[in-house]
């Protein structure tokens, strides 16, 4: 089955000459939940935006649904993949809903009942419904994340590429995202996902990528890449994963 | 359409009817209409179509041009401050016309000065789109406004104190604080290109403006990157801000207080605002132009004077609810 | 008229002064007189020999402002302010009522004579101001002559005016839309003719603006106006250049405003030239 996503050779380099992130190979297909491990300044929001075709325009070549990204134009790639960046912004006071609607805008069809309806599905996904008409600016980190969330879910993409969706949540909120992903991955949608919680990772990831200064240092099951000697090559923790709780517990850390 | 932007419209109808109505001589419309249709010449006629259509026109399609460059400006910078005159683009489209028609060049082509004028606003543009992306904050951006419009304000000045022309210094004002007064048909005409070509180019990224309002990066997630839409919006300010200034001068606050009293009623939406921009600029200008030509006293007011009386209060209104 | 404000520099000014001595009051004729305005500067160029005049303003040597222009060349020019005055030593120091006034009372207060001139508004007033200035500078013979022929050519250009254009329509416009009303030299000079001004007539006091609507509502007969530069453009002339007085037909008849800003005797000028451009009209 042709993946949804495929990267080769990926790899980032600033203006002066920094490099970002070292060449990358990987591919996400659809139906699974793959999971962008590792400790800050890894490379991993790099790698996120890199996908997402965001600056800066990063060397090697993606493939987006079979075909090569740069023959895609904005559009057709909005419509393919949903981006939920790290910390969203929103410049003007505006309604839930309307902020949601923005997803719409390559449809053209805010007004229309295709868009309404994709609307409302996605606020019904993330139970946010109840907020449709409060203000933006007065929410709580963890709603205005949710918020975010179906924003990128009313956009129907077939990709879902999320930088540390969980970072803001209280424990529940968190599972209750990382259950959302895995049932959009259940109805079809590939999703990545950058996370910093190693226990959600291990708990609900299919696959895991292990990125240490740039570079792709794992790959593979959580048990695989979530190995001692990774955790301490990466993280410098002494840990080790407990499959049955998928915690990953710590003995010292240096 | 919804109402209130009906209401805009008609309201748009009626000032510019007042506004030909409006005139130092008390011609009788009608007359100069009958004179009109039955061909016949008469001073009233001549009044109404020579120098009083003119000049509501003018108002209409310059307060229009400066509203909605004030939507676009503050869509494409993200900040409600934003605007032609605060951020020193109206005074750079005046430094360059100013310097091309003292100096004799604007006699080379009809399209020479709104041209200068239309760079000089491009490149205040260009200038603070490259500030924004280095300092983050709103506030240096404002600064940076501040800063360019005082420079480009003495430039103005000292353009016109060195021009050969004897008379030049003394139209400091019309340049500074613009005026519809005493145009022409002619004037028209030259604006009417660029306007038509500015709004067309500003309309066709309301959809990237909305985008904005989630940043630069998601915008290009959602399908309208920036770079694909960044010129569009350069060219667009400055086709419009260029036109009205090189035929107008330098009107202030209407593209800072339009795009503001209409963003409850679009609900923040930056690309409807731009919609709503047009009558909504109109209706100011016209409004001001009516009261100069109505207030008492022995000589006309400028027009940004009025617009300045009208939003200087305003703006610090603004500021103070910034704070809290 | 062309406003001649000149800022000085008070603090370094006062300094200087106190270290100069203060002149004495001279008997007879002043001998060391300085001008500090244009009106000024051309009457004492018409009145008193070069070698008294110690120093004109800078606007006396600009054809545009100055109707003795070459006299002035060699002469020096100051910018009014009060050290380079007190530094040439003057017994008489001559200036507008108007303009650098600062300057005028700082020199007044070190016992410096200053002599303030007024503005003109009709033709007594141009002969008196003649006349006033030559009893300053103590040349009344010379001022006499002048006034006398300037009399007897502004009654001969009157008389040949006079069945040309009695009764016709006129109107003085200057750059900025500004016109001449009631109150000016050129308001006295068309009445003087016999012609109607239309500045005056729709309410314009002193030289100020005219509206467009007005100037078109009146359907002057004669605009008259400056010779035109080659680089004046629209905005110096807003009226003058509106594409609706075309459909008027005004005659356009050219006087240089420097014939009416300062008084003297080449206001006979002003007459001479319209009786001659009128004719010409015929």
């Amino acid at each position: 089955m042709t993946p949804l996503l495929s990267a080769q050779d990926l790899s980032v380099h600033t203006a002066d000459g920094q490099v970002l992130l070292k060449p990358v190979s990987l591919q996400v297909h659809s139906g699974e939940v793959v999971g962008v491990i590792g400790a800050n300044g890894a490379g991993k929001s790099t790698l996120l935006k890199a996908l997402a075709g965001i600056r800066p325009v990063p060397n090697g070549s993606i493939q987006l649904a079979g075909q090569e990204a740069p023959t895609l134009s904005s559009l057709q790639r909005a419509q393919i993949l949903g981006y939920l960046e790290q910390r969203p912004q929103l410049h003007w006071p505006m309604q839930v809903q309307q902020v949601v609607a923005l997803a719409r805008l390559s449809f053209g069809d805010r007004e229309l009942p295709d868009g309404i309806a994709a609307i409302a599905a996605a606020l019904a996904a993330t139970s946010m419904t109840a907020f449709s008409q409060r203000d933006f600016l007065q929410l709580s980190e963890g709603e205005k994340l949710l918020v975010n969330l179906a924003r990128v879910l009313a956009g129907a993409p077939r990709l879902l590429l999320a930088d540390e969706p969980t970072a803001a949540l209280d424990p529940a909120h968190q599972h209750r995202v990382m259950q959302l992903l895995r049932q959009r991955a259940a109805a079809g949608m590939a999703v990545l996902v950058v996370l910093h919680d190693l226990t959600l990772a291990a708990r609900y990831c299919d696959r895991l990528l292990l990125l240490h200064k740039g570079a792709l240092l794992a790959e593979g099951t959580p048990a695989a890449v979530l190995s001692s000697a990774n955790l301490q090559h990466a993280f410098h923790i002494d840990a080790v994963l407990d499959t049955a709780s998928h915690a990953v517990i710590i003995r010292t850390s240096h | 359409m919804k109402p209130a932007l009906l209401g805009l419209y008609v309201l748009v109808a009626g000032l510019w009817l007042l506004e030909l109505a409006s005139g130092a001589s008390g011609i009788n419309l009608a007359a100069a209409l009958a004179d009109w249709w039955h061909n016949t010449a008469s001073v009233a006629r001549i009044i109404l179509f020579e120098v009083r259509l003119p000049r509501a026109l003018l108002a209409l399609l310059v307060g229009a041009a400066l509203a909605s460059s004030g939507a676009a400006l503050q869509g494409l910078l993200r900040n409600p401050l934003a605007s032609p005159d605060m951020l020193g683009v109206s005074q750079s489209a005046a430094l360059l016309a100013v310097c091309v028609l003292y100096f004799g060049y604007s006699r080379l082509a009809w399209f020479v000065l709104p041209l200068a004028a239309l760079c000089g606003a491009a490149l205040a543009v260009l200038l603070l789109l490259q500030l924004t992306r280095r300092l983050a904050s709103a506030q240096a951006l404002i600064l940076a406004g501040i800063a360019l419009t005082a420079l480009t304000s003495a430039l103005t000045t000292f353009a016109l104190d060195y021009a050969p022309n004897p008379y030049a210094l003394q139209e400091v004002y019309f340049w500074m604080l613009g005026s519809v007064a005493n145009r022409s048909n002619a004037e028209v005409l030259l604006a009417l290109p660029f306007f038509g070509v500015g709004t067309a180019l500003l309309l066709s990224c309301r959809r990237c403006l909305d985008a904005l309002s989630l940043g630069e990066d998601t915008a290009a997630t959602l399908g309208y990157p920036l770079s694909q839409y960044r010129w569009r919006l350069i060219v667009g300010v400055a086709c419009n801000v260029g036109a009205a200034v090189a035929v107008s001068g330098s009107i202030g606050f209407v593209g800072l207080i339009v795009p503001h009293v209409l963003r409850p009623l679009v609900q923040s939406q930056p690309g409807r605002l731009l919609w709503w921009s047009l009558p909504g600029g109109s209706v100011l200008v016209l409004l001001a132009d009516v009261l100069v030509q109505h207030l008492p006293g022995t000589q006309e007011l400028q027009l940004g004077v009025l617009t300045a009386l009208l939003g200087a209060p305003f703006f610090l209104y603004l500021l103070l609810k910034q704070r809290s | 008229m062309p406003a001649m404000n000149i800022p000085s520099r008070s603090c370094l000014s006062l300094l200087l002064l106190l270290t100069l001595s203060v002149p004495t009051m001279a008997q007879g004729a002043p001998a060391r007189i300085v001008s500090m305005n244009v009106c000024t500067d051309q009457l004492l160029l018409l009145l008193v020999e070069p070698a008294r005049i110690k120093s004109l303003s800078y606007f006396a040597a600009d054809p545009a402002y100055s109707n003795l222009a070459a006299r002035a060349q060699a002469l020096p020019a100051n910018r009014g302010q009060a050290d380079e005055v007190m530094v040439l030593q003057p017994d008489l120091v001559l200036t507008s009522a108007f303009s650098a006034s600062f300057t005028a009372s700082v020199l007044q207060r070190l016992h410096q004579r200053v002599e303030r001139l007024g503005f003109a508004s009709t033709r007594q007033q141009v002969f008196a101001q003649i006349a006033q200035v030559a009893a300053w500078t103590g040349n009344p013979d010379q001022a006499a002559i002048l006034i006398e022929t300037a009399r007897a050519r502004i009654a001969e250009a009157s008389r040949q005016l006079q069945p040309l254009v009695a009764g016709k329509k006129a109107v003085f416009l200057s750059s900025n839309g500004v016109a001449f009303g009631t109150g000016t030299l050129q308001d006295d000079f068309l009445r003087s003719i016999g012609m109607r001004n239309v500045a005056a007539e729709a309410g314009v006091a002193g030289p100020a603006p005219l509206p467009l609507e007005l100037l078109l509502a009146a359907a002057p007969d004669f605009v008259i106006s400056e010779p035109r530069g080659a680089l004046d453009q629209q905005q110096a002339h807003p009226l003058l250049q509106h594409p609706a007085l075309r459909h008027l037909h005004p005659h356009s008849l050219v006087l240089p405003e420097r014939w009416f800003d300062c008084a003297g005797p080449w206001l006979a000028d002003a007459y001479a030239s319209m009786a001659e451009q009128v004719r010409v009209l015929r």
